[in-house]
């Protein structure tokens, strides 16, 4: 009995002493879909580094292959991680309009985030005057080529839409498709090409007035902008006349062993240059996409983010998440370690950080990359890519019916006569993601 | 010990006999093993079908307060020529499982019958296909077969051998009979299977008699065999026609719709209402109809059913 006692006694001291020894709040943080080296990545590279750094906080992270679906419902429901991740401002419009998450104003205010996030960046998390999302990092469409076939037949980068079309012809005239690209398992993949036509054939300040109602989208320079991509189609050049069966890996193989020679696409692409042409010994390198007519400026990027983060209204621990995010965004050993290792997901779009940062670290293609934009950002040189700035009913019927463009059941002008219709009705329901001011 | 007492005739009339104590047990017993199952079926499909069907009349974007919009999604579907391109494709894709695939495994099923040796090797290798994961199935098919530079087809075209001059599953008139192709390759054999164990249930002596009159192998099947497995073969053909107004994995795996919306189906276009473009009431809406051409294919069953027919 007296034995019995003891064991009682000391498992009351062991229940009333363990919050002290678990005195570390836990953040939770739900993130999209990763693979297994991606995870490695994130948790060595953050989460570990971060756990270890705080006496306080212990982050949680979870990764969800399914995390919109998952995190719509658990929002709904009141619940759900503290951090909010998703994969764009659009998706994260209606989680703010609806009150799901929390105004970030005081902790950009205590963290100094307004003079750390490039202005841009926060005009685009904000709405009705409040912030709400950072962006996790930011991308835009540049021109990767292959540069040991461009030296080869002593081919010169383009710059603008002359220099590209005779780049074009020249590589078919060699039996080298022009154009690496497909849509095969992702038929999102479809937008990024329109999207690089509108802003670099339209131009930023065109592309600004129609995502703002000042001009519609059937206008005539968005319609040639379409009839070009579609003219560029029709030759074969997008894909060499297998857009549709080509998935990345396959037009990433036919770019590394020279039988493409360039793809328009975006910095996430950064990732599959270096593993592709690192299998075949052959070398890469980047320009910004040439002006493809007098309405567009050069050099300039179209702007956009892949995934934003925000906290969630019900968080069990808002401040956690805060302190999350500001490390995240103020650390640069972190930030430029996770871009080492996954170059193109992690550019997080701050003042702070420049080439000089990235030491030997990455590819200095990727480091060149990370200045230049965030200079041209910073100088107003941007454009509005499709995921980031159009409102998802648009976006879809861009993805779907460029199809039926190229495909000859639908004109350009239709084409961009319902891109239109189905704009201002999306304008009209507030449904627009918020367009920074130029 | 007295007379018997007698009750007057009638008197008991109009007046409910009580149950007795054993039979109420009873039932109270039956209700309680039913319990388990009424409220999963209650809470797990009831409820989200009346919500859905609620929802068919609603703006709602997921994530809002839904709005009560009455018949407006049914009339934007009206006059959406994406709904009818993808009605028209659930037509022709139950119209090719209708036939391709029942006439296939009825034929095999029937050849089976008659192979004495190997007969378990055959239904094993018809029926493989039928566990493999669609994401593998169709991947297989999408690059190993199709593609136009790893695939068998790009070999063919090479050699100048493609009887389709390019990947058929790229090409608006051939899409969809390319991702049904590849689907009947993985369902055919499972009601192969399913045929021909109704079959082996027929008794020998019918056919053996059918054998003596002289009939041959197709006056059996049309005079002997069809018609005693008549109610296996009516039950596939009316699930077929449920199933393929439902069909969605093939498809979102191997297009996504595409080309140009010409695999587009029912299902898909409720998949990308409800998650891509967040029309969620919209969804609902498209939903309720495939609901309803199923409920269609349920009330031919059970009419058949009621007119006598042995199905």
């Amino acid at each position: 009995m007296r034995k019995m006692g003891a064991l009682l006694l000391a498992l009351a001291l062991v229940i009333s002493w363990a919050p002290l020894a678990g005195a570390q709040e836990t953040v939770t943080w739900w993130y999209e879909n990763a693979t297994p080296d991606q995870e490695r990545i994130v948790r060595t590279n953050f989460v570990d580094r971060f756990n270890r750094s705080q006496s306080d906080y212990r982050l949680e992270i979870r990764f969800d292959p399914n995390l919109e679906n998952t995190l719509r419902t658990a929002l709904l429901a009141g619940t759900g991680p503290d951090i909010v991740m998703t994969h764009g401002i659009a998706y994260a419009l209606p989680y703010i309009q609806n009150g799901h998450l929390l105004p970030l104003d005081g902790y950009a205010e205590a963290y100094g985030w307004y003079d750390r996030f490039l202005p841009v960046m926060v005009q685009l998390g904000s709405y009705n005057g409040h912030l709400y999302l950072l962006p996790k990092s930011y991308e835009s469409m540049v021109l990767f080529y292959n540069k040991t076939l461009f030296d080869k037949h002593g081919w010169k980068p383009p710059t603008n839409r002359a220099e590209l079309e005779a780049l074009a012809e020249a590589m078919e005239a060699q039996g080298i498709i022009p154009f690496a690209t497909g849509n095969a398992g992702f038929r999102v993949a479809n937008e990024q090409p329109v999207s690089a036509f509108l802003n670099h054939y339209a131009g930023a300040e065109n592309m600004y007035k129609a995502l703002t109602g000042q001009l519609p989208w059937n206008a005539p320079v968005f319609v040639e902008a379409i009839e070009l991509l579609n003219e560029y189609y029709q030759k074969g050049w997008l894909g060499g006349g297998n857009y549709f069966s080509l998935t990345y890996e396959d037009y990433c193989t036919l770019l590394a062993t020279g039988r493409a020679g360039m793809t328009i696409n975006g910095t996430w692409a950064f990732q599959w240059m270096t593993d592709f042409f690192g299998q075949t010994g052959q070398e890469w390198d980047w320009v910004p996409i040439p002006a493809l007519s007098e309405h567009a400026g050069y050099p300039f990027y179209d702007l956009g983010i892949g995934a934003t983060l925000s906290i969630n209204k019900a968080a069990k621990n808002p401040d956690g998440a805060a302190v999350v995010l500001d490390v995240l965004s103020a650390d640069k050993e972190i930030i430029t370690d996770l871009n080492r290792d996954w170059p193109g997901d992690w550019i997080v779009p701050v003042h702070t950080l420049d080439a000089k940062d990235f030491g030997d670290k990455t590819d200095p293609r990727y480091a060149r990359y990370v200045e230049e934009v965030a200079d041209a950002v910073a100088a107003g040189n941007y454009g509005y890519t499709v995921w980031t700035f159009f409102p998802p009913r648009t976006e879809s019927y861009i993805i779907e019916g460029i199809e039926q463009v190229w495909l000859g059941q639908i004109t350009p002008q239709q084409f961009m006569d319902r891109v239109n219709q189905i704009f201002q009705e999306e304008l009209q329901a507030g449904a627009v993601p918020p367009t920074p001011a130029r | 010990m007295g007379a018997p007492a007698t009750i007057p005739a009638g008197a008991t009339a109009g007046v409910p006999k009580p149950r007795p104590r054993r039979q109420r047990r009873s039932e109270l017993k039956g209700w309680l093993f039913l319990a388990p199952a009424l409220i999963l079926n209650v809470g797990v499909i009831l409820v989200p079908a009346l919500l859905t069907a609620g929802l068919a009349f609603t703006d709602w974007n997921g994530i809002s307060t839904p709005k009560l919009v009455g018949l407006k999604n049914f009339r934007d579907l009206a006059a959406d020529p994406v709904f009818w391109g993808a009605l028209w494709n659930n037509v022709k894709w139950t119209l090719i499982f209708l036939t391709v695939p029942i006439i296939m495994a009825l034929v095999v099923a029937s050849m089976l019958l008659t192979v004495r040796w190997g007969r378990n090797l055959f239904q094993t290798i018809y029926f493989i296909p039928m566990v493999v994961a669609t994401v593998i199935s169709a991947r297989v098919w999408q690059q190993m077969i199709f593609h136009p530079i790893s695939g068998v087809l790009g070999w063919l075209s090479q050699h100048g051998l493609n009887p389709f001059g390019g990947n058929p599953l790229t090409n608006p008139s051939t899409a969809l009979y390319s991702v049904a192709f590849v689907d009947n390759w993985h369902w055919w054999g499972f009601i192969a299977v399913i045929f021909f164990a109704a079959l082996r249930q027929i008794d020998p002596a019918l056919l053996e008699a059918a054998d003596m009159e002289g009939a041959g192998f197709w006056q059996r099947m049309r005079h002997v065999s069809l018609p005693l497995i008549r109610p296996t073969i009516v039950l596939m053909m009316i699930m077929t026609i449920i199933w393929s107004f439902l069909v969605f994995d093939f498809i979102y795996v191997i297009t996504q719709g595409g080309p140009g919306y010409s695999t587009e189906v029912l299902a898909t276009l409720t998949y990308k209402r409800a998650f891509e473009t967040f029309q969620a009431g919209q969804a609902s809406a498209i939903a309720l109809v495939m609901s309803a051409l199923g409920g269609v294919a349920i009330a031919a069953y059970v009419w058949l059913q009621s007119r006598g027919w042995d199905v």
